[in-house]
């Protein structure tokens, strides 16, 4: 494979933005963003009806760990009285989330709605910051470019523009899916840490492991990166000590988590515990959605149940720090690579992962010419996402469809994410081999 | 109940209730069978208040703990499924609720007018089961029977004939064991061990028309009244159009507004009571003769197709307010959204008024465990029909949980609206079954109408089950894939094509 075939000759571009471009660049990205929630806003304030009708009920956009309905439902519990973590039965969602919506449902509606339009502007705003900041970092480091090669850098106000428009996350904000409060924190947490500020990151990612539990693997990359005050952006601080460093990160992950935890057990008792990360990864409701487990945890035999757990989510776990150290040389792409897994492989997920993974793509968009899959990936993920409700609908509403077109369509889907994870990860190791052996650049090379 | 306080009469009492009662350490037991519709808006208050479509067991068991008084739980239901031959035996966690309000909980003052006896106090806890889809028929009369003291051999006994029994519009019986205050006013307690059955027939199934007798009907002859029997009587509750029943009663009496004959049968002939309807059959039933609540439930279907709601349509006929509570119990995987429940009453004039229950008790499902169970206590305005409805979500259940014919679904018991009728009114007559009561002391007893609403089947969405080794197998592909690709992604390195320059 040689991308120097693909590549036209050009001037390559040097400087990194000036002043009135950064001013302009600001503004740009003002609009999209307010672009963005104005849309938001405006859909869920005029059209309620049609949202509630046609979205609000879609699997594939809510699951039973982030259903606003089920949401709803625990804050009246617990506003009555009734323990809403007893039993397991209806809520399974952070006591984080139910503290938050008590005290924003004493409001009127438009609050919770502002709340989660606001929300997806933050993430958007924030991926914009991370892609401004690796271009700088790009422009200015050589880790990270190739001699002769053309930068088409991708500008942040694009970035937050593919994550704003992509009609996932618009989906995912019209239902009110909770999983929109656990991509703020992941993308605060990656911001802190393309920052260079480990510490905040890991306080970040506790946040997110409570409200959703698979984003502790982020903790992997994040303790590897440079607290250098160089701005090295997100490099791996090769400097001594790099131990220390990653139990002090490690440290101030599991410090935030445990206060946390106290916090909760303190207002809810220690059934919150079982009811949200227990049941996480025991896929005790086997409601479908657009991942392997439900139709696979229900057709399994009860003897093999225990087993197939601990299977799927090492499968899922176990990825942490074996692709973080693999990519230790940039661990935001780790952390990318991570949210992907995450995304293909979490017990309940929904189409809103797939649009944070896809929102942090275009951070990496000199990787685009190393991938050989495009074509397929994007293939398989359209299909997936089109075909879902169509079987749906054949499976639940009309009866002439059974289980198994919804499954070939989820298996479809995260094949599709698997293909693109997997083209990712080599396009950044031939680009590393690239990077370290110039010459290697218009030469064939296979792996061993 | 006390061992050594309890005398045992087991020649009258069945010996095999009386053991299980004590081994369980029953305090109150309610079992009763039930097949058909009630038609609540044409035959009036049932005999007996149970009219809820399957076996219904509930009972008030004592125990140290709360683990000790569960295992007598089921010990009782295991006793009785195999007294009965019926399927008791499937009353577990997963369909066992502890109302509080449905059913008369608080203990009652005494019966007996004398202040120095006391009635012991009730310290049990209440459990109810309730199986909808259990069917009723002959097996289950036969032990029914043999709980007798004369069974079918003399006696009104004889005038069960499963024939014509089970040839019925609506058919419950069952038992009923009871704590009670003995009437001779000396303070003695004891367990009144009641047996009944309610039936509805239609002479004209059995060619009879407007002119027969009771003999005829159910296609017996009663010779003699059952020598062991104390008293022996029929009471017949005279219709309001013109009929004649011969022969001339014992005595006629007045109960709950409703003239009766009263028939010795220990003197006369029960099989000759002979029924002559009028040729002009009034089909308009008193006002006063209805009851004053009535309630019906069925399923809404909105939403994607996993989601429905259930709606209780409670009308209230009196001129009153009445207050009622609404139990309903749902199985753990029919998920109750009880943010979305909805009261609102309609009086004939189209006004629409939003209700709040008054008191709510919710105990939420556990998954495989226990059911969610809903107790409202709501006060029906005067004159109106009253709505009440609440969302839910239905779960999709594990491949070896569905029943066998999985398209059918799951039969999901009745909703219990109960109340008292507030018989001080004017124009409000008691009962009929609490006017009989009110002769037989029973010291919890109170005058408490239970209306039960009809059944509902929930569908939930089925998995393909013709290959769950396909899916493992797919699923186990894919992560395959995944798991190889990564792994290669992470060991292997890249190395140069030598020759290619």
């Amino acid at each position: 494979m040689s991308p120097g075939k693909k590549e036209t000759a050009a001037a390559e571009r040097t400087a990194s933005p000036t002043h009135s471009e950064a001013q302009h660049e600001g503004g740009r990205l003002a609009w999209v963003v307010g672009l963005g929630c104005v849309m938001r806003l405006g859909i869920l304030v005029l059209f309620p009806d049609i949202v509630a009708h046609y979205l609000s009920d879609r699997v594939e956009l809510s699951t039973p760990v982030t259903s606003y309905k089920r949401l709803r439902e625990g804050v009246y519990l617990s506003a009555h009285q009734i323990p809403p973590f007893e039993g397991g039965g209806i809520f399974h969602q952070s006591p984080l989330l139910l503290l938050m919506f008590s005290a924003l449902h004493r409001f009127p509606e438009i609050f919770t709605t502002l709340a989660y339009v606001a929300a997806d502007g933050f993430v958007a705003v924030t991926l914009a910051r991370i892609a401004a900041l690796r271009r700088t970092a790009r422009n200015t480091s050589g880790g990270l470019s190739i001699p002769g090669e053309i930068v088409f850098s991708c500008t942040p106000s694009v970035v937050a523009m593919l994550y704003l428009f992509n009609p996932l996350t618009l989906g995912t904000v019209l239902v009110k899916s909770t999983i929109v409060f656990s991509h703020v924190a992941v993308a605060a947490a990656l911001y802190a840490a393309a920052a260079g500020r480990s510490s905040t990151a890991a306080v970040w990612t506790a946040i997110a492991t409570h409200l959703s539990v698979y984003p502790a693997m982020l903790l992997a990359p994040i303790a590897l990166v440079s607290t250098a005050a160089d701005g090295g952006f997100g490099h791996l601080d090769r400097r001594a000590g790099l131990a220390k460093r990653i139990a002090t990160t490690v440290a101030v992950f599991a410090a935030s988590f445990g206060a946390m935890h106290m916090l909760f057990v303190a207002c809810y008792g220690t059934q919150y515990f079982t009811a949200t990360f227990d049941f996480v990864l025991r896929v005790a409701d086997l409601q479908p959605n657009v991942g392997l487990f439900w139709y696979f945890f229900t057709e399994i035999f009860d003897e093999f149940r225990m087993f197939f757990f601990v299977v799927f989510q090492l499968t899922a776990l176990a990825f942490a720090v074996p692709v973080s150290w693999r990519f230790r040389s940039e661990p935001l792409f780790a952390a990318t690579m991570l949210v992907g897994i995450i995304s293909a492989l979490k017990s309940y997920p929904s189409w809103g992962d797939l649009s944070l993974f896809l929102g942090l793509l275009p951070l990496f968009e000199e990787l685009f010419k190393y991938m050989q899959y495009m074509f397929l990936s994007a293939n398989l993920l359209l299909y997936g996402i089109g075909l879902a409700p169509v079987f749906w609908h054949l499976w639940i509403e009309q009866g002439s469809g059974n289980a198994n077109f919804f499954y070939a369509a989820t298996l479809v889907y995260v094949f599709g994410q698997i293909t693109l994870l997997f083209d990712l990860g080599s396009a950044m190791l031939r680009r590393e081999l690239d990077i370290h052996h110039p010459e290697t650049r218009t030469r064939p090379v296979i792996q061993d | 109940m006390d061992n050594q306080e309890l005398r045992h009469h087991y020649h009258l009492f069945p010996r095999q209730i009386g053991e299980i009662a004590l081994q369980n350490n029953v305090e109150e037991l309610h079992l009763s069978f039930t097949q058909g519709n009630w038609r609540q808006g044409s035959w009036g208050y049932p005999p007996v208040s149970s009219q809820g479509v399957g076996a219904e067991v509930f009972a008030w068991i004592s125990g140290a703990t709360q683990e000790e008084s569960l295992d007598k739980w089921k010990g009782l239901t295991n006793a009785l499924s195999g007294v009965f031959c019926a399927s008791l035996n499937f009353i577990g966690d997963d369909n066992t609720s502890m109302p509080q309000l449905a059913f008369n909980t608080s203990t009652r003052g005494k019966r007996s007018s004398s202040s120095s006896s006391s009635v012991p106090g009730r310290h049990g806890v209440l459990r109810h089961g309730f199986l909808p889809r259990e069917n009723v028929c002959t097996e289950n009369l036969t032990p029914w029977v043999k709980q007798l003291p004369c069974q079918a051999k003399s006696g009104l006994g004889v005038l069960l004939n499963p024939h014509r029994l089970y040839n019925m519009d609506f058919h419950s019986m069952g038992i009923s064991l009871a704590p009670a205050v003995s009437a001779a006013d000396d303070g003695q307690t004891g367990l009144v061990y009641k047996q009944h059955v309610t039936v509805v027939l239609n002479p004209r199934t059995f060619g009879l028309d407007r002119n027969w007798t009771l003999g005829e009907l159910m296609d017996r002859d009663v010779d003699a009244a059952c020598p062991v029997a104390t008293s022996s009587t029929v009471r017949v509750v005279m219709p309001e159009s013109e009929t004649r029943v011969l022969p001339t009663p014992m005595r006629k009496e007045t109960l709950g507004g409703q003239d009766t004959y009263v028939y010795d049968i220990q003197k006369q002939n029960a099989s000759e009571i002979r029924f002559e309807f009028a040729d002009s059959t009034n089909k308009k039933e008193a006002q006063q003769r209805l009851p004053l609540v009535e309630a019906h439930r069925h399923v809404n279907g909105h939403g994607g197709g996993i989601s429905g709601g259930i709606e209780t349509l409670i009308i209230n006929r009196s001129n009153q307010p009445v207050d009622v509570t609404y139990s309903d119990t749902l199985p753990w995987y029919l998920r109750v959204y009880l943010h979305t429940l909805a009261i609102e009453a309609v009086n004939p004039d189209g006004d629409i008024f939003k209700q709040h229950p008054t008191q709510m008790i919710f105990t939420p499902a556990i998954d495989r465990g226990r059911p969610s169970t809903i107790e409202l206590a709501v006060t029906l305005p005067a004159n109106t029909r009253t709505t009440l409805r609440y969302d839910f979500d239905k779960g999709f259940i594990k491949y070896t949980e569905h029943p066998p014919d999985a398209n059918r679904g799951f039969n999901i018991g009745p909703a219990i609206i109960s109340y008292r009728p507030d018989t001080d009114s004017p124009g409000i007559d008691q009962p009929l079954f609490c006017a009989l009561q009110s002769s037989h002391p029973n010291a919890y007893f109170e005058c408490k109408v239970r209306v039960y609403t009809e059944l509902f089947l929930a569908s939930l969405p089925t998995p393909d089950f013709s290959m769950p080794y396909n899916v493992i197998t797919f699923t186990c592909t894919v992560l395959a894939l995944f798991f190889g690709r990564i792994f290669n992604l992470l060991t292997r390195d890249f190395a140069v094509l030598k020759g290619s320059d």
